[in-house]
């Protein structure tokens, strides 16, 4: 095989080509490393790109498997990581430059699990400012949609976004707290889990919201995102928040059977009328094209869908404001100007307003259960549009541009996290605008810890199309 | 419910220490005019009886797949 392709190749298939030995773990570190030099100029989806570190790892991989120690799928397998994820000795900025000298001294246990499978790390991802997702300027280069270069990857695991689109690595890490893996999926026509809050361990990663943060993998297929995922579930001491609920096979899940399977169609989702035309009708072609593999169609609600994103906003202002406490008060200028706004908005909100909120999102959560009595999996748009152009400027300038801003297609993620159950994005069409063909995601969300049958569902869906097989034009 | 003026969210920084000034003090001001403002406005019948639960992991909860 040409040195070249190997980056187009699935984690599944390159996997198994090192298995084999027809693909050195090194020949391919060394494409992907070969790539990012070529093209990540343009996207700056990379923070830190270890490339000793990366080919280090690969030559002790290729040893190891000589050996006859092969390790499973991701053994050899370049990857990379939001950079919110500590990584022991490589530099862990959140994004922001008040982390730019943090080094960690230990991996994140998500990070630790990869190494584990032998999976190669090649770098630390872009993101936007401690995940926050409003932050317009990035001190580490603004990184740039694959598909457009003036529109936005997604956030806040923008870098994942873009990287993983462009074939800069064979899977990444992002983290979720209000759609920051599903958004990033949804604009690159890739495939995000946002799991089970507490299927995955939060031991290591930089926090955002504890009651919401989720790290997951945002992938080019469904198959490649269960890989990666089974590697990183599972209970984990130094997390007393993660389940003890013992991980299926993801993989082995993935029959494409999902005969008889209930899809609830969320009519305030689907009916919203700040859904894109070109999205609505993909979406709802797609929910048809599950129902001709088999699937019934029902109609729930969720009357509380389109206030998800001002409860999301509230909770996750305060519990910010209060991770970075002293920092509000020390070093408030050197965060991103709309990081600022977010930050002291969560320090000074009314407590009345923050318990509201949190009443809201019992009842919102309770909403989503009663809808996920009458159907297995729920399915609405991933985002109200595609990929919008990256800001022109920071700040707000009336109340109603800061009322547009917490309201809209983040209602459409939002809703979940307040929930805490798994919701994933899978590519299921393409919208046009202004001559560029832009990715539209579907999502799905399920019960708790039915992470895997949201992955069947993505994975019959998938398999019987074609988006996922297109490659952005800077590819 | 009126809107804060920038001397009331002036007045609320500095309950908690913070010292705020232009010009983010009045683009703050419309942002947390705003999120009152969408907060208020969301009134749920039964929304006084519910209590926010604080979060527990859902198997704890029982409620599993």
């Amino acid at each position: 095989m040409h040195k070249a392709d190997i980056p187009f190749l699935s984690v599944a298939a390159l996997g198994e080509l090192i298995r084999t030995r027809e693909v050195s773990p090194v020949e391919a570190t060394e494409a992907y490393l070969d790539r990012i030099e070529a093209i990540d100029s343009t996207l700056h989806s990379y923070i830190t790109v270890c490339r000793h570190d990366a080919l280090q790892a690969a030559r002790e991989a290729e040893a190891a498997i000589a050996r006859g120690e092969y390790r499973g799928p991701l053994h050899g397998v370049p990857y990379a990581v939001k950079d919110q994820f500590w990584t022991k000795g490589l530099l862990t900025t959140g994004g922001s430059v008040l982390l730019g000298d943090f080094v960690p001294e230990e991996d994140a246990t998500v990070v630790a699990r990869l190494r584990s499978a032998g999976a190669i790390l090649l770098g630390k991802l872009n993101m936007s400012e401690f995940a926050t997702g409003n932050s317009v300027h990035h001190p580490y280069g603004t990184p740039h949609n694959p598909w457009d270069l003036r529109r936005n990857p997604g956030t806040s695991s923008s870098g994942s976004g873009a990287a993983t689109a462009a074939f800069l690595c064979a899977t990444s890490l992002g983290e979720d707290t209000g759609g920051s893996i599903r958004n990033p999926a949804n604009n690159c026509g890739l495939v995000g889990i946002r799991p089970t809050w507490g299927l995955v361990s939060r031991y290591g990663m930089l926090g955002a919201c504890w009651s919401m943060d989720i790290g997951g993998p945002i992938s080019r297929t469904v198959e490649d995102c269960a890989i990666t995922l089974q590697t990183i579930a599972g209970y984990d001491p130094c997390d007393p928040s993660s389940s003890k609920a013992p991980v299926p096979d993801y993989r082995a899940g993935l029959t494409g059977t999902i005969q008889g399977r209930r899809i609830g169609v969320v009519k305030e989702a689907v009916e919203a009328d700040f859904i894109e035309p070109q999205v609505k009708t993909a979406v709802t072609q797609a929910i048809a094209h599950l129902v001709s593999l088999g699937a019934t169609p029902v109609e729930v609600s969720i009357p509380l869908l389109p206030s998800a994103a001002a409860v999301t906003r509230a909770i996750l202002a305060v519990e910010s404001a209060a991770l970075h406490h002293d920092w509000i008060r020390t070093r408030l200028h050197e965060y991103d100007h709309n990081v600022q706004l977010d930050f002291l908005t969560g320090a000074i909100l009314p407590a009345q307003l923050y318990y509201k909120a949190q009443q809201l999102r019992e009842l919102t959560r309770r909403q989503v259960f009663a809808a996920l009595q009458q159907a297995d999996v729920l399915a609405l748009p991933g985002s109200s549009e595609p990929a919008a152009l990256l800001p022109a400027a920071p700040g707000i300038h009336s109340k109603e541009e800061a009322r547009q801003r917490m309201a809209g297609r983040r209602s459409l993620t939002g809703v979940f996290n307040l929930a805490n159950v798994p919701a994933l994005c899978v590519p299921c069409g393409f919208a046009t605008i202004e001559g560029k063909d832009l990715p539209i995601g579907l999502q799905l969300a399920g019960k708790p810890f039915a992470d895997g049958l949201l992955l069947n569902v993505a994975y019959a869906y998938e398999q019987s199309t074609t988006w996922h097989t297109r490659r952005p034009p800077l590819a | 419910m009126a809107d804060l003026s920038p001397d009331d969210v002036q007045s609320l920084g500095r309950a908690v220490g913070l010292t705020l000034t232009e010009p983010l003090l009045t683009e703050l001001t419309h942002n947390l005019n705003a999120m009152r403002e969408l907060l208020e406005d969301v009134r749920p019948p039964g929304l006084e009886q519910v209590e926010p639960l604080p979060i527990i992991p859902p198997y704890e909860r029982g409620e599993h797949a």
